[in-house]
């Protein structure tokens, strides 16, 4: 018969143990949508139904099909601006899966809300250049593509200071 | 600021400024020299279209960073933005705008071509030392 202890047993006690195992696996478990947000306010969720539902809107109007195609979406009918266009909205798609993801994992949410509106503001500046040097004039699309995006920003910088609540 | 002394973190931040200073000395450079070769395909001609436009954007980001390093706020949040739309940037570049920065005649073209990924790594390394930092004061 062995005697001999595992030198183990004598330094980590069966708490630290369930803790060590356990610990990982339960940090990274994602939660239920419900459960992520019930500690939040109203208006976070306010927020998210309005910007989910703005992504998914602009994810439709993409893939749509003829009368939405790219070359209307992007204002544009060159072949790099429409590669531009259709990698902005798969970085998008990937970014609002990602806050998903953080959020659901309860995990701060603030610094991601906060680096996707500076983002928008590079789609922003980087489109609106490129428009000023397509078309002849800056007209009525050119400041609905200006509004939009402030709006965007602007939401997205009020969602980020109600989830730092 | 106490908390960013001098080392490694003190060194990326020289490394991306030094970059910052490229970008923005190269496009002067693009402009006040010129592009000898006319732009061969769409890819090429929306990449010195978006050449100014990159440079002055760099150099609000910049500006933005130093405010708040000199202010002694927290930076983990700039950085993260900022690493955020290098990295799209770099998709960007990668995917459709073939050789941003690379001209040929233009020895400030292949130090930035070197030092991009460069700071592309340093920018996510200071993201993340700045976020352990701040969790720990």
């Amino acid at each position: 018969m062995n005697d001999k202890k595992n030198p183990f047993d004598e330094i980590i006690t069966a708490e630290e143990k369930k803790i060590l195992l356990g610990g990982a696996s339960g940090y990274l478990q994602l939660s239920s949508l419900p459960e992520a947000l019930r500690d939040k306010t109203p208006a976070f969720k306010v927020y998210l139904a309005v910007i989910t539902l703005l992504v998914f809107l602009v994810f439709v109007v993409t893939f749509a099909g003829a009368p939405l195609s790219y070359a209307n979406v992007s204002n544009t009918s060159h072949p790099a601006d429409l590669q531009v266009h259709k990698i902005r909205v798969f970085i998008g798609l990937l970014l609002v899966a990602g806050f998903y993801y953080q959020l659901l994992l309860r995990q701060e949410v603030v610094s991601l809300l906060v680096s996707i509106s500076a983002l928008c503001a590079y789609f922003m500046a980087s489109g609106a250049v490129r428009l000023l040097r397509l078309l002849p004039e800056p007209g009525l699309g050119f400041y609905m593509y200006v509004l939009t995006w402030l709006v965007s920003i602007i939401l997205l910088l009020l969602f980020a200071r109600e989830a730092a609540r | 600021m106490s908390h960013y002394k001098y080392d490694s973190f003190f060194v990326c931040e020289i490394l991306i400024g030094l970059f910052a200073v490229m970008v923005v000395f190269h496009t002067v450079l693009l402009a006040m020299l010129g592009d000898s070769q006319p732009p061969l395909s769409d890819s090429s001609y929306l990449v010195l279209e978006m050449a100014s436009f990159r440079a002055v954007f760099t150099s609000i980001l910049l500006f933005v960073y130093l405010c708040f390093r000199l202010t002694g706020q927290k930076i983990g949040v700039v950085l993260g933005a900022i690493a955020l739309i290098s990295w799209v940037a770099f998709l960007e570049d990668f995917m459709v705008l073939e050789n941003a920065f690379y001209i040929p005649e233009l020895f400030s073209g292949k130090v930035l071509q070197f030092l991009r990924p460069i700071y592309l790594i340093t920018i996510v390394y200071m993201v993340i030392e700045a976020r352990r930092r701040e969790m720990n004061l």
